[in-house]
């Protein structure tokens, strides 16, 4: 049928299928910032204003917006003429991944129509349909409010304009993304906005059993289906174990996947792979492939997973590296430093609790996707959304047995990954689909499948044990844990590792215990996710910290700081425990942890809270009847890449008219780290960062890099940035010695151009084009690699405000203040873009998300209307402190910033919680039922606090 | 392939036309928030589409004066719930109304989904058809037999029959939802319990009249039985009871005899006996606010 319609003020007229959703036929016209996120009208990624109206363009039906005018993200702007909004947007670095970004600018244009000076609460409101996971929400409001003249209730601290630190010219600058204002504008292209020809639609045939053997498939019906190229069963494809975690080679996981098993391990899990000609056609052909099952007993309860006779999940010949496959473990980490046994022998009190810790999910706005085609050489052709490019070339080579040298992977803009992309889950399939077709083939992953058969946050249950002295002075420690990292093993040894070793030495000890046990069960797999096992320790350790202190009577805060790690000290317990194998000694050389506290305890006002309470009283009265109000607090640390593990590289060459091209392996997904490479290589450079060109990342045009994880982008990659850039500098003050006739001892290079001693200056273009068309021509071009063994830690503070509704149970996060020592802050407004979007993923985990799952091993919730992200109206304001300490090996000083943010969260909500109330809770997700039951326990028990009723 | 044919009328008698011809093969679709989901996973796939967006006469806020009361309002079935939630005739005589609008899913989904879609999806948590529902609504149904709609005024109450059931005949189509106006002293709202505040399928939500010159209360209840329920046993409870002595008192045992209409079950959301908690409390709650004006409760 025909559909005539306005779009941007154009009148439009295409062919559209009578079932086809208005999403699909704006995206096939070119609307390319029309971006699809759900599917179900849940996350508003989609939208467009339809007769000036947001709608989600995924629920609307083409059919329905004949004759209607709508409006997309292109039509209020270009990168010309950008509307005040997309401006705004990026000027206040509101922007991080911007996949959710389009949808959101136009239901803030939607407000400002109607409410041009709309009010805090209306600004909430009017994106609260825009889910975004990247930020904290805190700088889209600011840019509404600044267009609106809006008066905010708490003032973040990026309203106050950006001071640069000092004492550079570039870096400590507030820059706005280098990828400019297509990024708001539509214009900036992710996987799913490429368009080849032929392109075929990939899918996934998923299991509906949680364990079951394949006895038999037949394809027969699918393949005679017409517009079905390829169906692919084990038949079909090599059978290669390997890991889908994208880690250093070799890998640190277990090998115990292969592309298409005998055997399914999850309900989600790969049985078969189709390339049709449309998605439907792909859908219908998987639903053809007849799958004969044997059912076997399936393992849920990961307490249960190493009894004897728990059915085996693992019992292929070809795996390697799993600890015990006939005990369903994956890995085994066992650490001790000093003598724990001997410390708690001498405590005066030993204190034991056990915290638990649930499934969550990523869920970054773009699902996975990759598209794949051989190019003229018959290389094949991999753009993908992936952390870490590398890694995907060289397992789909090795999955697909191709050689290395026929894969090349782009990596174009990433709609957020949090670490769910550091995994080859769509590539390697994806390419074998190509191979059997010769066709381009595009694989996405809708979000009932991103939720269940990507990757998760690996659950846990964690005990505790801790020695102190009488007068709080910590003796002995251990953290023993059980974790459950599902059907595979991906990230199982390394991310229960990490548990202990972020989050054990941020108290001094004698004597430190860590051990785990990692199994597998039938159910989701566990991955890496943005803090890599340090927020299920955190959460752990930091509200043990808090019953420990409350138990000797201590303010929560001086039981922290009098055992917290110092400047100087050593830290043995993280050299021990290291990444899947023993790692480097490491000493603290920067230390802003008591900096990070005494801005927090100033922002949030806890000695004057605290203040208002009686002695044993819990919370003070809320903003209504039967309201409690407590605030908790948390200190952490985190470290800066993997040390002696993560390697980048950089590229950098001059241009004729002084501009540089930056080429790094390094991979942005959103965090602005191509912003932040660019500022350092304009520092050392001496030149503004827009001279500085920044490629990133395709394993064929650009140096390797290990890729964005572990909290190393700034500190790994922009070290390599650094060395690279002083190489290309020093190069250009040789042909500028020439040119000046000084030197080149004492030249300088800054302010676009080289100075000698003598005052004589010349441009640094003209020496970029002596060295390119004068007497001694080259093209000056560097490769600097990096690795540091160092890891230096950034330390945090935190503390929640909560109101706890003490007749629901609901908990309100009213404020909440984060401080880090970040090392010094590249690029202030994103830094703080980091802490905001961390605490808000964190908040997530505390109050509402986690996945559910049946007696089978169904998940539950498998959408985003019950997959419980926080909204803009969910959201509390956010306080991002950026504390700076000069680290000397990082460059510039600089530390990360990226996932030390998460760690705080969940135990300053539960420390807040118990402040509030007198309820300790130990388990997560703190749902109003939980929090509900808490108080009717303690209520119960006659217990303190506000079950007692006395103390209102 | 999945290709329904399109129709797209332009008045009732059309519209009803085709769905009699279509003999239970047709669906009409309005907003399509709910629809368009349940095509896409093929639980639904009617042969024919109805479009009922042309249709003016499904569209429309009307208050009809009468001389003792203040009057009967009407709303066409088109109603989007942002539109309700902003109508100045809506918020100001039935803030319970407005306030449930307001909290269903998101400004996107509140921009294409209709009230008449709303009541006709029949879901137990529909946060509009609870409100009406404590209106004592009427639906107004037409059909090609019945143009003039003289199944005119089937009560809301009684119109579900279960999750996504209603009495509703393949041939007929809601045209508009009346109700009275509540008297000028009437106080109402509406309570939520979701699971956040955006986007949020209510766990379980209250909407509440309290009319002081008459004495009584009306209280429905969201997400707490197969359809949405009227609290009748409280209402009754309330109306003999009120005003006593120690208000406060009989407030707790009217919120308390709320619990007693529901049929909860747990699901993904809540457990039942959260949800009887919740019932107790936020009838409690909008009760207190509204007979004691008491704001201070949460």
């Amino acid at each position: 049928m025909t559909l005539r319609f306005v779009v941007n003020g154009k009148d439009v007229a295409v062919e559209v299928e009578p079932s086809e959703v208005l999403l699909d036929s704006l995206r096939r016209l070119g609307y390319r910032g029309v971006k699809s996120g759900c599917r179900t009208g849940s996350c508003g990624t989609c939208t467009v204003l339809l007769d000036g109206r947001p709608v989600p363009s995924c629920t609307v039906l083409a059919a329905q917006a004949d004759g209607r005018e709508v409006t997309t993200i292109e039509g209020l702007g270009d990168t010309d003429n950008p509307h005040p909004l997309q401006s705004g947007f990026l000027r206040q670095g509101a922007a991080q991944c911007a996949y959710c970004m389009q949808g959101m600018i136009l239901s803030a244009k939607a407000l400002l129509d109607t409410h041009p000076h709309p009010t805090d609460e209306e600004i909430r409101e009017g994106i609260s349909g825009n889910l975004c996971r990247c930020t904290g929400y805190v700088k889209a409001i600011e840019a509404v409010a600044e267009l609106g003249g809006t008066r905010l209730h708490l003032d973040s601290s990026n309203r106050h304009p950006h001071r640069n630190p000092g004492p550079y010219a570039t870096v400590g600058d507030p820059v706005e993304k280098t990828e400019g204002i297509g990024l708001v504008s539509g214009r900036a292209k992710y996987t799913d906005d490429f368009a080849f020809e032929g392109l075929l639609q990939g899918r996934i045939k998923r299991s509906p059993h949680a364990h079951a053997r394949i006895v038999s498939i037949d394809a027969s019906k699918a393949r005679a289906l017409e517009g079905v190229h390829a169906v692919l069963t084990c038949e079909d494809v090599p059978r290669v174990p390997h890991s889908t975690a994208g880690q250093n080679c070799p890998e640190p996981s277990p090998y115990d996947s292969v592309m298409l098993d005998r055997k399914v391990r999850f309900v989600g899990d790969r049985v078969a792979a189709v390339a049709a000609d449309t998605p439907i056609l792909a859908k219908r052909a998987c639903d053809l492939i007849e799958v004969e099952y044997e059912m076997i007993e399936p393992v849920l309860d990961f307490e249960r997973a190493m009894d004897e006779g728990a059915p085996v999940i693992h019992d292929e010949d070809d795996a390697t590296g799993i600890l015990d496959a006939s005990r369903n473990m994956a890995a085994h980490v066992d650490a001790e430093v000093g003598d724990v046994e001997e410390g708690f022998a001498k405590a005066e009190h030993v204190f034991e609790h056990t915290y638990r810790v649930q499934y969550v999910h990523a869920n970054p706005s773009e699902p996975h996707i990759a598209a794949t085609f051989l190019d003229e050489k018959n290389r094949l052709v991999v753009v993908t959304s992936t952390q870490v490019p590398f890694h995907v070339r060289r397992i789909v080579s090795r999955v697909n047995e191709i050689p290395l040298h026929d894969v090349r992977v782009v990596k174009p803009r990433i709609g957020g990954g949090f670490g769910v992309k550091q995994e080859v889950i769509v590539e390697d399939i994806c390419a074998a689909l190509t191979l059997a077709t010769r066709r381009p083939v595009k694989l996405s992953l809708d979000r009932s499948e991103e939720l269940v058969s990507s990757r998760t946050r690996h659950p846990q249950i964690l005990k505790l044990r801790t020695g102190v002295a009488a007068d709080g002075t910590i003796l002995a420690r251990e953290m023993r844990v059980l974790t459950n990292t599902g059907a595979y093993g991906s990230h199982g040894l390394t991310v229960p590792s990490n548990t202990g070793s972020k989050s054990l030495p941020l108290y001094r000890s004698p004597a430190i215990a860590f051990s785990n046990d990692t199994v597998y069960t039938n159910l989701p797999v566990g991955g890496a996710c943005r803090g890599y096992g340090a927020p299920q320790g955190y959460f752990a350790m930091e509200s043990h910290s808090d019953e420990i202190a409350h138990a000797l009577g201590m303010d929560p805060a001086e039981f922290r700081l009098m055992n917290a790690i110092r400047e100087g000290d050593e830290d043995p317990i993280a050299e021990k425990l290291g990444e899947g194998k023993e790692g480097f000694r490491r000493v603290i050389q920067t230390n802003g942890l008591p900096e990070c506290w005494e801005r927090v305890s100033e922002a949030a006002d806890w000695e004057g809270w605290r203040s208002k309470l009686e002695p044993g009283q819990f919370g003070t009265p809320g903003s209504f009847r039967h309201s409690r109000v407590g605030k908790g607090i948390t200190f952490a640390m985190h470290g800066s890449g993997i040390p002696g593990d993560d390697m980048g590289a950089a590229t950098i060459k001059a241009n004729e008219d002084g501009s540089f091209n930056l080429l790094v392996g390094a991979t942005d997904l959103g965090t602005g780290s191509d912003t932040i490479l660019a500022q350092i290589a304009s520092e050392v450079l001496g030149v503004t960062p827009e001279k500085v060109v920044v490629y990133s990342s395709d394993t064929d045009r650009t140096p390797f890099d290990v890729g964005a994880y572990a909290s190393s982008t700034t500190y790994v990659s922009g070290g390599a940035v650094v060395k690279a850039a002083e190489m290309v500098r020093d190069r250009l003050l040789v042909h500028a010695a020439a040119l000046l006739a000084e030197g080149p001892q004492g030249l300088t290079c800054a302010d676009g151009k080289v100075t000698a001693p003598s005052g004589k200056s010349v441009s640094l273009a003209d020496v970029a084009n002596a060295a390119m068309y004068g007497e001694d021509k080259e093209q000056i071009s560097f490769t600097a690699s990096n690795v540091t063994y160092d890891c230096p830690p950034p330390f945090a503070a935190a503390c929640c405000t909560v109101e706890v509704d003490t007749e629901t149970g609901r908990v309100d996060v009213t404020d909440f203040v984060c401080a880090v020592d970040l090392g010094f802050p590249i690029n202030p407004a994103l830094a703080e873009g980091q802490i905001e979007g961390g605490v808000l993923m964190g908040l997530g985990y505390a109050l509402s998300e986690e996945m559910l799952f049946d007696g089978k091993g169904r998940m539950l919730n498998d959408n985003l209307r019950d997959y419980r992200v926080f909204s803009s109206v969910d959201a509390p304001p956010i306080r991002a402190i950026l504390v700076r300490t000069d680290e000397p090996t990082g460059p510039f000083g600089a530390k990360s910033v990226s996932e030390i943010p998460v760690d705080v969260v969940a135990p300053a909500v539960a420390n807040a919680i118990y402040a509030a109330t007198g309820v300790r809770l130990r388990d997560l997700p703190f749902t109003p039922e939980k929090v509900l039951a808490g108080i009717e326990a303690l209520a119960a028990a006659g217990g303190e606090g506000v079950g007692a009723g006395g103390r209102r | 392939m999945y290709e329904p044919a399109w129709k797209f009328p332009t008045t009732a008698l059309e519209a009803a036309e085709i769905l009699r011809e279509a003999a239970g093969r047709a669906t009409p679709i309005a907003g399509g928030t709910d629809l368009t989901a349940r095509l896409r996973s093929g639980d639904e796939r009617p042969e024919v589409l109805v479009d009922l967006a042309g249709i003016e006469e499904f569209g429309g806020v009307d208050l009809t004066p009468d001389p003792d009361a203040v009057g009967q309002m009407t709303m066409g079935a088109l109603n989007t719930h942002g539109a309700l939630a902003r109508d100045d005739l809506v918020r100001q005589h039935v803030p319970l109304l407005a306030e449930a609008c307001a909290t269903v899913g998101s400004p996107q989904i509140r921009s294409r989904g209709t009230v008449g879609g709303n009541v006709a999806n029949a879901s137990p948590a529909a946060d509009a058809a609870v409100a009406l529902l404590a209106l004592d609504a009427a639906v107004r149904v037409v059909s090609a037999d019945d143009c003039e709609g003289d199944r005119a005024g089937l009560p809301l109450e009684g119109f579900f029959t279960g999750p996504g059931e209603t009495v509703l005949r393949d041939d007929e189509l809601i045209a508009d939802i009346s109700f009275d106006c509540p008297a000028e002293s009437a106080r109402s709202l509406y309570l939520k319990a979701g699971q956040r505040k955006a986007l949020a399928i209510a766990i379980v939500s209250v909407a509440a009249l309290y009319e002081p010159e008459a004495g009584l209360v009306r209280i429905a209840l969201g997400s707490v039985a197969p359809t949405a329920v009227r609290a009748r046993d409280a209402e009754n409870l309330f109306e003999s009871e009120w005003p006593a002595g120690d208000c406060e008192a009989v407030i707790d045992a009217v919120a308390a005899r709320a619990v007693g209409s529901a049929s909860c079950i747990d699901d993904v959301r809540a457990s039942g006996r959260y949800r009887r908690i919740l019932i107790e409390t936020l009838t409690r709650s909008a009760l207190r606010r509204l007979c004691l004006d008491l704001e201070e409760d949460g």
